[in-house]
């Protein structure tokens, strides 16, 4: 075992199991150990095989399939490498022996596994970087929608109706998890057939405008507002502050009308003091009483009748009702601009009969993100002054029609002129428009050059339909189901010794370089989750790819590109586990300012410091800490930071103390913690796992998963978790994850800042295991900032996975080590990874087939 | 292979594509002989999960006996059942070992999903190589799936985690499914309501014309033709990892081929027995069980399935209930460590539960189908991987539904301990026509299910 901090490569933190072990070396800095340089197998190896492992891997028993009494000198490790690196898995993580070991055993087994990692390395398991294989990827639902999108230009997203894809090493990229069942091959074929008639024959329009959708606000952040079947509408997150926010993909190219109602619940009896409120309300009782004495003394008396208000009467009663509350704006966004604002006057008895607002707006096909509120909302110290005592909200969007098309273009859809790349009109096409129309979007839907005879088989089905006595489009269309059902579109394949897949380099063997065509997929699905634009095939095509400088020109100009943003939506949320967010909702009577327009805000919080450190090239060390962060009016409130207004995010300078890096986030404080409160020992393990990719071990067999629950209320959290760290079977881990979880203590579960638990004071500090001790996020980040290497190595791999789309394995072990290494001599920039990356063995070669790497 | 067959048929019968499915002609030898009393609808299987676990003292009744009548004052949970005490049974004392540790230390809700119709033990691992078993329910659909446009449908009320690793180094998908179609290959449930109503009645409205039809079907067959050519060319071409991913396509592209050739066959109609359902997802739980229900019910009336898979959560759950009061997770709150207001929670959770499967019972018996209701004709489980305290014996089991006479109901039924679970799949498969002999670690019949 060595140090983690450095580039050198250590099977420790290779192996998810040793990576526990290696967690624990990470802190305690184990004094530099002199290697056994001199062990051989007979002295260290076989005596300590014999006294642990003999009794069941024999030659009788074979446990597990394994007999090690065979192996009797350091070339049985060149003959089996992969059994003789299980063997390292196993005695290094403790697995075995099963029972463990004693004392001595321990130190033995140290010098085995010296010996076995040296073994390794001098059998050509060492320092030089390998290909391997990558399992042919079937698309996953975002690239799927982003690829029907590139490649037509239609406005559906059908991959949404798609089965949750699995994920492997914590990405839903990884080729092997990625399974077709005959469910989803059902919904690709639907899928192939209503995007190619959407591409060629446009969306049905109904015969006049219809009201397509009712988008409906919840009316309060409990589930159980949602219940009832016949709102046939859309329910759309909850806003303390009454917005109503969403997307909807619109049909076709048109003029739509947009019916939005508000609700009005603001009454002056909300404007009231508590003490006028009172007062009044004594009145009222005093009023009822009298008036039933008066009834009681004179049963035979006529009732009451209230005088009829005269027009006067009523005029003023409208006036004081348009002066019981503030005015307040309406606006309403498409796509973030601006097409309808009004002023919402007074309290809810004056224009209740408005009805609604028709805003008339032109818009593409396709989606269209619309957001309808009271931007003066954003800026209440506290969203419940929205909430009146009945729980209602007093302002809110109560729903929006969406009616339409008003004069919908009569145009073909654009992706019509795309697939008709010969470009005659509708009606003109000819036999050759429909060749070159079926090669033009093959080529590209497949990502490569296709052959004659495969353009002949879906030729075929054109002229199938032709022979039925359909029109040449339709054949098209059929064509292209076909092609969008095909296994070459939904699978990303690497074909081996394909022509232009240069030969092997010298540095590694057993490989070949990938195609031009396959590299370029391969760097578009990883910086754009998409496929590939016309200049990437460009590039592919003349074997610029293949120069180092073609390579980085393409690379930085696709970072520069919109398509970007993945690497932050995708790459980075499910890096840092940000796709669990909200899946059980923070408890609203805990922690009732939180509504889930604000988990969207701190989910957007991290999205754009992601697309900063993207964008402006950041060192990926910012991501533990930075200056800035990117705050709206109600986040900066929950934050408790002063002086940013308004619902649009900015950037935002923080000095680091209480907000800077991602840990201070709101978004990760809360997917860290449980619905209603924090937990040490799951931060500590989020910290562990994510930012220095040393997940502490699963608890020992027959201990339930962390049970802090034990104890009386009457401790606290920390007394609570002391306890459990006493018994030694938890001590190892939690003594480990605890500390790092106090240090963030200050960030209750929703993320925001505290210095009190109910009545006890926060205490940040945590001492860890090597006896240093610290307090607070900022001492914690400089903790980590002091692993910078074993952080890098961390964002590295996480980054090669998803880049690749297969787990690492030990043989990518030196391509790591050589990435952390350049990437600390390029100062951490995000693009030197990227970089790095793309420039590595596995990303630009395989190895070859039936070869090992 | 985790079944073993009668007369022992050649081993290569049994694969079939990708999966060791079991695919054999029906023997009349092999029928079990109280099926042959068997009225004429066909007989259904619905199982139907529920993750976490129960709290033993709101759950179990203990009473003495092997096959008793259920004690006059109902447990806890299952007071929302009442009204139906003839109309169910609770089994005891079934155990599925496969979700043990047996020495892989913790780990037991990613255990329990995968285990629980499958008997195997799943392989611990959250990278590539996942591996649990082939699930009772596909053995079911290889045996009557051929009869129905749906071979099985696996539905369920809480969409997949997606990340990895889930439970203590077991991947994700071995608790977002209890259905797998190969060792490696669960079948995702789907849970959108108005999904599952598109897939079973179809998104577009019926072709009344003929020749239309006719051609249409002609295109869809073409396009699968194609499909199915390009999947080969590739096998030819790759190494076998990459041939395994298009092994599966292909099985996939098969599959609809022979249900188009179904539909074709039979060329009718299937009209809806249920309304359309909203096109979001209802947040409100009882909402979306009972439209899962109906939809389950629409499905088995229309004779579109003969077998569902039902997850009333995923295994490992945080889902919060908070229609009735629960703000907190559903896991977290089952590591309650004997706190008393977490216990409660636990048991509303459990009631509340019940509660929705009941509205299932109602359903089944309201339900015409041929001589009778469905409730005449199937066979409903209602169980959990788990039983107390993250065991996997003793679990909790609620059966409904007569099966064409399989099941005795109004029962309490106190089997000996570490009784395999698998026994109860094997007589629920041979009761859907598959000739099972063994299945997973059963080992004989199960007495009192039946009082026939």
């Amino acid at each position: 075992m060595r140090d983690l901090t450095v580039g050198k490569r250590s099977w420790a933190i290779w192996l998810p199991a040793l990576a526990a072990a290696a967690s624990l070396v990470w802190i305690q800095g184990l004094p530099g150990q002199e290697r056994n340089q001199g062990a051989d197998f007979d002295e260290t190896v076989q005596p300590f095989l014999a006294s642990y492992c003999y009794s069941c891997h024999n030659d009788k028993l074979t446990t597990a399939g394994l007999d090690l009494t065979t192996f009797h000198h350091v070339a049985s490790v060149s003959e089996s490498p992969e059994l003789w690196d299980k063997v390292l898995e196993k005695v290094a993580s403790g697995k075995m022996p099963p029972g463990g070991l004693p004392e001595a055993g321990k130190e033995q087994a140290e010098a085995v596994t010296q010996w076995i990692e040296e073994a390794l390395a001098a059998a050509g398991f060492g320092d030089q970087p390998q290909a391997g294989r990558v399992t042919a990827r079937r698309m996953n639902r975002v690239e799927y929608n982003n690829t029907i999108r590139d490649l037509l230009g239609v406005a559906v997203r059908p991959a949404d109706q798609f089965p949750v894809d699995d994920s492997g090493y914590g990405f839903d990229n990884i080729g092997d998890v990625l399974t077709v069942s005959p469910m989803l091959m059902e919904k690709y074929l639907q899928a192939a057939r209503e995007v190619s008639q959407l591409a060629i024959f446009g969306a049905a329009v109904p015969d006049k405008p219809t009201k397509l959708i009712r988008l409906l606000n919840r009316r309060s952040p409990d589930a159980a507002d949602t219940a009832s079947v016949e709102a046939s509408g859309t329910y759309l997150p909850y806003s303390l502050r009454g917005a109503m926010y969403g997307s909807w993909n619109f049909p076709v190219d048109g003029e739509y009308e947009l019916r939005l109602r508000i609700a009005n619940f603001r009454s002056e009896e909300d404007l009231l003091t508590p003490e006028e409120r009172e007062r009044r309300a004594e009145e009222r009782s005093k009023r009822f009483a009298a008036r039933a004495a008066e009834r009681a003394a004179n049963p035979a008396a006529p009732p009451r009748v209230r005088p009829e208000a005269t027009p006067e009467e009523l005029q003023a009663r409208l006036e004081a009702a348009r002066k019981a509350a503030p005015p307040r704006q309406l606006l309403m966004q498409v796509d973030g601009e601006p097409v309808f604002s009004t002023i919402v006057e007074g309290a809810s008895a004056f224009g209740y009969d408005r009805g609604e607002y028709p805003i008339r707006v032109n818009l593409t096909a396709g989606e269209h993100t619309i957001r309808a509120s009271y931007p003066e909302l954003a800026n209440l110290d506290d969203p419940r002054e929205n909430i009146n005592p009945d729980l209602r909200r007093a302002l809110f969007v109560d729903y929006l029609d969406i009616v339409g098309p008003f004069n919908p273009s009569t145009e073909p859809p654009a992706s019509y002129h795309k697939l008709f790349v010969c470009g005659h009109n509708p009606g003109e096409h000819g036999a050759q428009c429909a060749r070159s129309a079926v090669q033009s979007v093959m080529e590209r839907a497949y990502r490569r050059p296709v052959s004659e005879s495969e353009l002949e088989v879906k030729m075929g089905l054109v002229n199938l339909v032709q022979q039925e006595g359909d029109s040449v489009e339709e054949g098209v269309r059929l064509a292209l189901e076909a092609i969008l059902a095909s296994p070459d579109f939904l699978f990303r394949i690497e074909q081996d010794g394909k022509p232009g897949a240069s030969a092997a380099s010298a540095n590694v063997p057993n490989a070949e370089r990938i195609g031009g065509y396959e590299l370029a997929s391969r760097l578009s699905y990883f910086l754009w989750a998409s496929m590939p634009d016309d200049e990437l095939f460009r590039a592919a095509k003349t074997g610029a790819l293949h120069t180092p400088a073609g390579l980085e020109q393409q690379v930085r100009r696709m970072l520069t590109d919109a398509k970007a943003a993945n690497l932050a939506d995708n790459w980075a949320a499910q890096w840092l586990q940000l796709r669990n967010l909200g899946r059980t909702k923070p408890d609203p009577e805990r922690f009732p300012t939180v509504d889930d327009e604000l988990l969207d805000a701190m989910r957007r919080e991290t999205n754009l410091f992601v697309k900063e450190m993207v964008r402006e090239d950041h060192s990926i060390l910012d991501f533990i800490d930075a200056p800035f962060t990117y705050l709206n009016g109600p986040l900066a409130r929950h934050y408790g930071i002063s002086g940013i207004d308004g619902e649009e995010f900015q950037r935002v300078a923080v000095d680091g103390v209480q907000r800077g890096g991602v840990l201070t986030q709101g978004a990760i404080m809360t997917v860290s913690s449980y619905p209603t409160r924090t937990s040490p020992p799951v931060r500590g393990k989020w910290v562990l796992e994510n930012l220095l990719g040393t997940p502490p071990p699963p608890p020992p067999p027959n201990v339930p998963a962390l049970d802090e629950s034990k104890a009386a209320e009457v401790m606290t959290l920390r007394q609570r978790l002391q306890q459990h760290r006493q018994d030694p079977s938890c001590s190892p881990c939690h003594n480990l994850m605890d500390p790092i979880g106090f240090g963030l203590e200050s960030y209750d579960a929703v993320g925001a800042w505290r210095t009190h638990d109910g009545e006890a004071l926060i205490d940040t500090s945590g001492v860890l295991p090597d006896g240093k001790s610290f307090r607070g996020a900022k001492d914690l980040k400089q903790v980590l900032k002091n692993q910078s290497g074993a952080f890098t190595r961390n964002v590295t791999e996480k980054m090669l996975t998803y880049a690749l789309g297969r787990g690492l394995e030990r043989y990518d072990q030196p391509t790591v080590d050589d990435i952390v290494a350049q990437v600390g001599a390029h100062d951490y920039k995000f693009s030197a990874l990227v970089m790095e990356i793309v420039e590595s063995a596995p990303f630009q070669m395989r190895t070859l087939a039936g070869a090992q790497p | 292979m985790n079944v073993i067959l009668k007369k022992h048929l050649p081993r290569r019968t049994f694969l079939r594509g990708l999966g060791s499915v079991l695919a054999l002609p029906l023997l009349d030898a092999m029928v079990p002989a109280f099926s042959s009393a068997a009225s004429k609808s066909p007989a259904r299987t619905a199982i139907l999960y529920f993750p976490n676990g129960i709290q033993v003292p709101a759950w179990n009744m203990d009473v003495e006996g092997g096959d008793v009548p259920l004690p006059q004052t109902l447990a806890r949970t299952l007071e929302p059942l009442e009204k139906y005490r003839n109309d169910f049974s609770v089994l005891r004392g079934l155990t599925v070992n496969g979700g043990r540790a047996l020495g892989d230390g913790p780990g037991d809700h990613g255990r329990a999903g995968a285990s629980y119709l499958t008997g195997a033990h799943p392989k611990k691992t959250f990278g590539k190589d996942i591996q649990a078993g082939v699930s009772m329910d596909q053995y079911i659909a290889d045996k009557v799936g051929s009869k129905t446009h749906f071979a099985s449908l696996e539905l369920g009320c809480e969409e997949g985690i997606q990340g990895g690793n889930c439970d203590n180094g077991y991947s994700c998908a071995y608790s977002n499914s209890i259905s797998w179609r190969t060792p490696a290959a669960p079948n995702p449930p789907e849970v959108r309501p108005r999904a599952v109503f598109e897939r079973l009645f179809g998104s577009e409205d019926f072709e009344q014309d003929p020749a239309v039809r006719a051609k249409k079907e002609k295109y869809r067959r073409s396009v699968l033709d194609s499909l199915a050519g390009d999947a080969k060319r590739l096998q030819n071409s790759l190494g076998s990892t990459d041939r395994r991913k298009l092994d599966e396509y292909l099985y996939a592209v098969r599959d609809i081929e022979t249900r188009i050739q179904r539909t074709e066959a039979s060329n009718v109609e299937v009209k809806p027995t249920m309304d359309k359902p909203p096109s979001s997802i209802p947040e409100n739980y009882q909402e979306h069980t009972r439209l899962m229900f109906d939809l389950m019910a629409s499905a088995f009336q229309t004779d579109s399935t003969r077998v569902i898979t039902f997850l009333m959560a995923i295994e490992q759950s945080n889902r919060a209930y908070r229609e009735i009061g629960i703000a907190d997770s559903h896991h977290g709150l089952t590591h309650h460590g004997g706190d008393k207001e977490k216990i409660e929670k636990c048991i509303a959770i459990n009631r509340y539960q019940v509660e929705q499967f009941s509205y299932f019972i109602d359903k089944l018996k309201a339900t015409d189908d041929g001589d009778g209701t469905l409730f005449d004709h199937i066979m409903v489980t209602y169980g959990s991987g788990l039983s107390r305290d993250h065991d996997h014996d003793d679990l909790p089991l609620v059966i409904t539904g007569r099966g064409n006479g399989l099941f005795h109901l109004g029962r309490q039924v106190n089997y000996a301990n570490e009784t395999p679970l698998a026994n109860l799949h094997v007589a629920m498969m041979h009761q859907m026509g598959v000739p099972a002999e063994q299945f997973a670690d059963s080992n004989g019949d199960l007495p009192y299910l039946s009082n026939l």
